[in-house]
């Protein structure tokens, strides 16, 4: 999966046409576009998308589980952590019941551990690790592309320095390797981590990795599309007028850059989502007690031939929320690329 | 000494199934666990009479080759260092023969005479032992065994003791200086001579002892006794990459962590073995394999898969096919191992370790550890079932490695220890974070769940795998319980092979193989005075000391005997248990083409 560097050249097409500022060219006559804003038109767009609409609606529907998963849990009569050894058969080690209405998902084998509960809860770290992984790195992409574009010279050089070398390192190794050595860093001398402290500091570490990493491919981009704009007739007479430069960064230039900022933005986080799977997959992710769908599955797979229950909601979930947010991220694309008409 | 140290390998880790030998193993199936459970019986009694060839197999046919499948893998195959389950059964049944040899008779084991003409001859004070070779002995290149090879070999094992047995530096004379340390550290650094062993001439060996060892015989059985040509061996461990030997096979190749092939030894004659075979053409070993695809293989017995064995447990979803379906491809039955909760014994006190044992969550562990009753079978004693003159008895208030604790009796036993809510014991252990199953991780938590909830305050610290090994084995560490070693496996089927190398007051020092960390002079004086009993005197009252031991210190709760596993391709035949190392006698096997 690419950490949001692979969506520079399909963004790219955004801007081609540059300037957003100017009057839409083909939309040019009809009343209804007439004086709006790009964002308006692509709202406007937006509400007419089926696909758009739908897909929200299954992120809005993870999002509201994820938040009232204590409520959900309680609602189904259980705590999280909760060990039903009574409801594993001592010969096989697997559950003895499947779903019903005290176990939605059933419990999970060898341990009894309610696979509802772990499943609600688990869709918290995937969610805040996404959205908020996403946030940050676009805000650091976004002030390095402008600092980059804007100054050039040496500043330019180091900030492109910097995404080459980046680019140039295997993701998942350096992952892998550096999450347990940061851990580390984060240990008192002498003293040891519980399984709850680990679990915490890997969370955001997770966040601290994803954005290190997240933030090159939107600065690749923003700093291309400000090395045009800052030639434009508008920025040069903000220039000549004596406007500071933070001012025309953000009040000239930034507003220009809203829809490949914002579609950047929405298909980093179904990247981030996945990524965090994989990790817990992997072992490099969260750790035991704290409940995540990557390591769920991970868990799962061997078991799958005997007990299916284990494996199908967290991989639909991640599978269906990941499609949701890309089809959103493509419906925003959409609504933004001044080349769409439908 | 050090005897078979299960320090947990593999996915079982924290829960253990997995000896310093690599795997468990298996037996023919649940006769065999009956008449030895039963107790009583002898498992390996001596038959100094027995002559080769071995009784041949009913309907056993020559030809083709065995794959052995399986998750760990021997870091050589030097017979000197060999201290191993997994290597050990490769070498004593195929590649190396020794002074005393093992035979399955009826389920049992039998000690018989391999190399030498008898078990041994002992002198009037039981100080020397005199071995006899049989005549015309031959390695896997042609040249000739002599005496010499085999003191120099006994000498060589010294070298090896960091992983290998210390039996015989204990027993052997100057094997030990004044100080309890070891003084003879073999050929290279120490030179030749050596007292506690020689040849005096070309068909004779003898050890000379600096105190009774009435069980050298069955120590004659390991490859330490293996006889290695000093002329062609070379002064480290890579040696076992192609050793020389005289079994009915010889090492064609050995990859370490990859693979290991086997071919016939043509020189091995078969008139001179009383009890190995030489059906199959080769063997060939592949380490370091994912043992869950390894089984579902081995159940579909698709193509190679059907002359496959696999002696690692038997994972849990496979458990209703190999009890029902396909039971005719899977072979449970006794191990050499007994698993337990180590506490340490200085750190807390008796009625602290007796609250622990009410409140000890078993049946969850095992569960959460995906243990079933095809790989365990709960334990009361520390000494497993088919040890002659082991005692049955339940210790009061010990569970017997059943049930799920009493967390309400626990609490009012801490309460009458002086330790409640505000003042709370702490329990401190390690325990795996890494394991790529989880499993490990989660038996962690359910256990700290269950004794929380017993009122004990707990502090685990998660390390790696890795790492684990080397910390439990710490005597000063911060930990006060689940140190090393997790569980015990016999070296031969006498209880002088488990009591001394665990709670004998000078294995303290070396760590790592101590029950409770136990240093106590009434201890120790109890166990010099059954050693000087002969081995029939000595069974019942390894029984009693047993008994003794967990009422009176408790320092590890009994948990579980851990069963062999062995699971087989459709074409694989005489797949049996040894009930004394917990492996398949791997020479019996024939396959079908």
């Amino acid at each position: 999966m690419s950490l949001g560097q692979g969506t520079s050249s399909e963004l790219a097409s955004l801007t081609v046409d540059g300037d957003p500022t100017e009057p839409d060219g083909s939309a040019e006559g009809t009343d209804r576009q007439h004086g709006r804003s790009p964002s308006q038109i692509a709202w406007d767009r937006l509400k007419g998308d089926k696909i758009a609409i739908i897909s929200f609606g299954t992120v809005v529907f993870f999002v509201l589980v994820a938040v009232f998963a204590p409520l959900l849990v309680k609602l189904e009569g259980e705590v999280l952590n909760q060990y039903h050894s009574d409801l594993i058969s001592a010969l096989n080690t697997y559950p003895i019941i499947g779903a019903n209405t005290e176990h939605w998902f059933g419990v999970e084998p060898r341990t009894g551990r309610d696979l509802f509960a772990v499943w609600a809860y688990g869709a918290r770290p995937s969610l805040i690790i996404g959205f908020t992984a996403a946030t940050l790195s676009t805000i650091v992409g976004i002030t390095l592309g402008l600092l980059a574009g804007y100054l050039g010279g040496k500043v330019d050089k180091v900030i492109g320095w910097t995404i080459d070398l980046l680019l140039s390192l295997p993701l998942l190794v350096v992952v892998l390797a550096v999450v347990p050595v940061i851990q580390q860093r984060f240990t008192p001398v002498g003293e040891t981590l519980t399984a709850e402290q680990k679990s915490g500091i890997r969370f955001y570490v997770l966040i601290a990795i994803l954005v290190f990493f997240g933030w090159i491919g939107l600065a690749r981009l923003i700093r291309g599309e400000v090395f045009s704009l800052r030639e434009r007739e508008f920025v040069q007479a903000a220039k000549v007028i004596g406007v500071k430069t933070r001012h025309i960064l953000f009040k000239e230039i930034l507003p220009n850059l809203v829809g490949p900022i914002i579609v950047s933005a929405s298909i980093a986080v179904p990247a981030y989502i996945t990524y965090e799977a994989t990790l817990s997959y992997l072992g490099a992710g969260l750790v035991e007690p704290t409940p995540s769908w990557g390591r769920t599955v991970s868990n799962a797979q061997n078991a799958y031939a005997r007990y299916p229950l284990f494996l199908w909601p967290p991989v639909l979930s991640i599978a269906s929320l990941v499609l949701a947010l890309t089809m959103l991220g493509e419906a925003i694309r959409d609504a933004f690329d001044p080349n769409t008409r439908r | 000494m050090r005897g078979t140290i299960v320090r947990a390998v593999g996915v079982a880790a924290s829960i253990g199934l997995i000896a310093a030998c690599a795997a468990p193993a298996n037996d023919a199936g649940t006769n065999g666990t009956k008449k030895t459970t039963d107790g009583g019986t002898i498992a390996a009694p001596l038959d100094p009479t027995a002559k080769g060839p071995a009784p041949e197999v009913a309907g056993a046919k020559k030809g083709g080759i065995l794959t052995v499948s399986y998750a760990s893998a021997p870091s050589d195959m030097d017979p000197s260092a060999q201290f191993y389950q997994d290597s050990g059964i490769i070498m004593t049944r195929l590649t190396q023969r020794s002074l005393t040899s093992f035979v399955t008779r009826g389920g049992n084991q039998v000690l018989v005479p391999d190399l030498a003409t008898d078990l041994g001859k002992t002198s009037d004070d039981g100080l020397t032992w005199t071995f006899t070779l049989k005549d015309g002995i031959k390695y896997s290149d042609g040249t000739p065994v002599t005496a010499e090879d085999i003191a120099y070999a006994v000498k060589r094992s010294f070298a090896f003791t960091d992983t290998g047995p210390t039996y015989q530096v204990d027993f052997l004379k100057g094997g030990k200086d004044a100080k309890g340390e070891q003084a003879y550290k073999g050929p290279w650094e120490s030179g030749d001579s050596f007292a506690g062993v020689d040849a005096p001439d070309a068909k004779t060996v003898v050890f000379h002892l600096e105190k009774r060892w009435e069980t050298l015989p069955y120590f004659a059985a390991f490859t330490q006794t293996s006889p290695i040509p000093k002329a062609k061996e070379t002064k480290n461990r890579d040696y076992g990459n192609k050793a020389v030997g005289t079994g009915p096979y010889k090492i064609k190749s050995f990859t370490q962590g990859a693979e290991l092939v086997l071919e016939k030894n043509t020189f091995w004659d078969p008139a001179s073995d009383a009890s190995r075979h030489q059906y199959l053409d080769g063997y060939v070993f592949k380490f370091g394999q994912d043992d869950i695809k390894v089984q579902q293989g081995i159940l579909a017995s698709n193509g190679p898969d059907a002359t496959t064995l696999n002696w690692d447990a038997i994972d849990a979803s496979l458990v209703d096919q190999v009890t029902g379906a396909k039971a005719s491809q899977f072979v449970t039955g006794a191990s050499s191992c007994v698993l337990a909760v180590n506490m340490d014994t200085r750190k807390i006190p008796l009625p602290v370790r007796k609250a622990i044992a009410a409140a000890w969550p078993f049946d969850d562990i095992n569960k959460a550890a995906g243990s079933t009753p095809l790989t365990y079978i709960p334990a009361d004693t520390l000494i497993p079932p088919q040890i002659p003159g082991r005692l049955d008895f339940k210790v009061d208030g010990l569970p017997g490695g059943k049930g799920n604790g009493d967390p309400v009796k626990a609490k009012s036993m801490l309460a009458a220890a002086g330790f409640g809510p505000g003042k709370e014991f702490q329990l401190v252990w390690y325990y795996t974070d890494d394991d790529p199953s989880n499993v490990a991780q989660q038996v962690n938590q359910v256990r700290k769940t269950k004794l929380q909830a017993a009122g004990f305050k707990v502090k685990d610290i998660g390390v790696p795998n890795k790492d684990r090994r080397t910390l439990i084995a710490k005597t000063d560490g911060p930990h006060n319980m689940l140190q090393s070693p997790r569980g015990w496996c016999f070296d031969w089927p006498s209880a002088d092979s488990i009591f001394p190398p665990t709670v004998s007051s000078t294995q303290i020092k070396g760590g790592g193989s101590n029950w409770g960390n136990l240093a106590d002079p009434k201890v120790d004086a109890e166990m010099d005075r059954i050693l000087k009993l002969t081995i029939a005197e000595q069974g019942p009252e390894w029984g009693k000391f047993d008994k003794w031991l967990l009422e009176t210190y408790l320092p590890a709760i009994p948990d579980s005997y851990d069963k062999s596993n062995l699971l087989f391709g459709t074409k694989v035949h005489n797949v049996v248990n040894d009930v004394n190392h917990g492996m398949p006698v791997l020479d019996g096997i024939w396959v079908d083409q």
